[in-house]
């Protein structure tokens, strides 16, 4: 099987024309966004075509969800191919919940000024400027909100697994239907089709005790996976609670895919406006034997519209808080 | 946030609540406060821990609850926890609260995978509108705790009740995941009463009165704060400098006649400086 996905020539890469993608200049590589501007950053640039990413999640919190449907949702906008697999809520349901986009003209700044000012009485007449973070690109990574949902008949080209009741919840049969929708849907890179599509592939709760192992465990699983996502236009999102995988099963699950982000609780009281802490246990590295690991605190930051990844200041809140 | 006063009366929206428990600390006594706050559902116990006689002591006499055998059932018919639960809401017409006491020996013939799906299926809104809550109590010395881990990961509530030196002292640490994603960790200490009830200790130190936040008025040789008649004064007040913000008065001009005698320098005069 021929693994040489990340070595497209430039004359070939400028003739795919993907949408929804972008190429990293550095790394030699096709980039979709996770549908996070902040947490693309943090992944350098996004997430690699042909990469399996893991999101582990500690205590019950609710960012792996999150990433996922943002994940999805920035799929629906650029209109990729997506396959669902949850074992333990219905796929559909996730689908019904997907946060909206945020038009790009609702950024434009209207010039009403809002209130009389009666101290800062000079600034009335400044123009407004918006501190949000722009993106000057349309087509890669959107703002989407929360608050609001993408209406169930946009949905198109998703997928979902299992797809009835009485379908199995194997790791065989689903990457058996991982291999059936990538040779036929033509996501392969080794069959030449006229028109590209991006596979975006989540699946939820792995490790679940719903997904039955018997004819293939979850290492051997994440093996196979790998090697056909790395030959196929795919990107492979897969969540888990980390608190139920045993440490040498974590340690094998973390070995067999590319990126793995872990977000745990806050543990410092003081850090109130923070909601988790990210972790970044491994960045997808191609084309090199370097890996340089990050030194920067992450943070989740969640409001009722918006997740956020920050660099978080630990010193800061050391002081702060009476420990230095 | 007080976990164990909405655990107990119900207060807080939690379809399932797991009671860790082991042989020396027991956690029936929770099932037994639950049943006693839940007067307006219909509160069904599957027992499968002991006969169904012993549990009419053990719980309050109140009409509303009624008894499943499910101890004598493990031998004879092979009723699912899911099928037992579905027969028992196709006969009530009112919302209904769950008891199972406990999963742990229900774990013990059926395969994990199995009851976590019943549970996940029991517990979801949509398959059982009808059953507004699901209290399963499980031993941690029988049950593996990986396994209690995953079901965990289910519920929104989690006790745990532990046992200290005096078995009649008990330690509870409540765990409840709220909806935004933070976890609330509460934790008690409480006797056993005979009559089934539990009081609870209070050792943790007296928390401060919060201080009046309030201008410290007296504290101040000067007058700090204003009266109704004086603040009103204050908001009419217009400072001749807000002028500035209506647009009709902007605009000011400077208006230079240079005379005759005029001495215009037409030299830069920062021509020497060196930037």
């Amino acid at each position: 099987m021929s693994l040489n996905l990340q070595s497209h020539t430039i004359s070939q890469r400028k003739s795919l024309k993907l949408k929804g993608t972008k190429t990293s200049v550095t790394k030699n590589q096709i980039l979709i966004s996770s549908g996070i501007v902040s947490l693309d950053a943090v992944l350098d640039g996004g997430i690699p075509i042909g990469t399996v990413a893991l999101v582990e999640e500690e205590n019950y919190g609710r960012n792996a969800d999150l990433i996922t449907k943002h994940f999805i949702a920035e799929g629906v906008v650029s209109d990729h191919s997506i396959l669902i697999a949850d074992v333990e809520r219905k796929p559909e349901a996730t689908a019904n919940d997907l946060p909206k986009p945020i038009q790009e003209d609702s950024f434009q700044q209207t010039d009403i000024v809002a209130e009389d000012f009666k101290i800062a009485w000079r600034y009335s007449q400044n123009p407004i400027y918006d501190s949000k973070p722009y993106h000057t690109s349309i087509s890669f990574g959107h703002t989407f909100d929360m608050s609001a949902k993408i209406p169930v008949n946009e949905l198109q080209n998703i997928r979902y697994w299992p797809a009835d009741k009485s379908q199995g919840t194997s790791y065989a049969e689903l990457l058996e239907h991982i291999n059936t929708i990538i040779t036929k849907g033509g996501f392969s890179t080794k069959i030449p089709v006229e028109k590209r599509n991006v596979l975006r592939i989540t699946i939820s709760n792995l490790f679940s005790p719903i997904w039955d192992s018997n004819d293939m465990n979850v290492v051997t699983f994440l093996y196979k996976l790998r090697i056909l996502v790395r030959s196929s236009y795919a990107t492979c999102l897969i969540t888990t609670q980390a608190h139920v995988i045993d440490d040498v099963t974590k340690c094998r699950i973390e070995h067999f895919v590319d990126s793995v982000l872990i977000f745990k609780p806050m543990e410092l009281s003081s850090c109130a406006d923070y909601n988790g802490k990210l972790i970044i246990g491994k960045l997808a590295s191609f084309n090199t034997f370097l890996y340089e690991p990050l030194s920067v605190d992450w943070a989740t930051k969640l409001t009722r519209k918006k997740l956020c990844i920050e660099v978080v200041f630990i010193f800061y809140y050391l002081i702060s808080s009476g420990v230095l | 946030m007080n976990v164990y006063d909405s655990v107990v009366r119900g207060t807080q929206a939690s379809r399932l609540i797991l009671i860790e428990d082991s042989f020396l600390a027991k956690g029936q006594f929770l099932l037994h406060l639950i049943s006693a706050n839940r007067k307006s559902y219909d509160i069904h116990v599957l027992c499968y821990e002991h006969l169904v006689s012993k549990y009419q002591t053990l719980f309050p006499s109140l009409s509303n609850i009624h008894y499943h055998d499910c101890m004598t059932n493990i031998l004879s018919l092979n009723l699912s926890m899911y099928e037992t639960v579905s027969s028992i809401i196709e006969k009530s017409t009112r919302n209904i609260v769950i008891f199972i006491d406990s999963l742990s020996m229900y774990l013990l013939r059926t395969a994990f995978s199995k009851v976590y799906k019943e549970l996940l299926d029991i517990t979801s809104s949509d398959k059982f509108p009808k059953i507004v809550q699901f209290v399963a109590v499980i031993h941690n010395d029988i049950t593996e705790v990986n396994q209690i881990e995953h079901l965990k990961n289910l519920c929104k509530t989690h006790v745990q009740v532990q046992s200290t030196n005096n078995p009649l002292f008990l330690n509870l640490r409540l765990e409840h995941k709220r909806s935004n994603g933070k976890c609330v960790i509460q934790k008690l200490k409480g006797e056993l009463k005979s009559d089934c009830s539990f009081k609870l200790i209070n050792d943790l130190p007296p928390q401060k009165i919060e201080e009046d936040k309030g201008i410290p008025t007296n504290l101040a040789s000067f007058k700090l704060d204003l009266q109704e008649n004086e603040k009103k004064a204050k908001e009419e007040l217009i400072l001749p400098y807000t002028l500035v913000q209506n647009t009709s008065n902007t605009g000011g001009m400077i208006h230079y006649v240079p005379d005759e005698a005029d001495d215009w320098d037409e030299e830069d005069p920062d021509d020497d400086l060196e930037i």
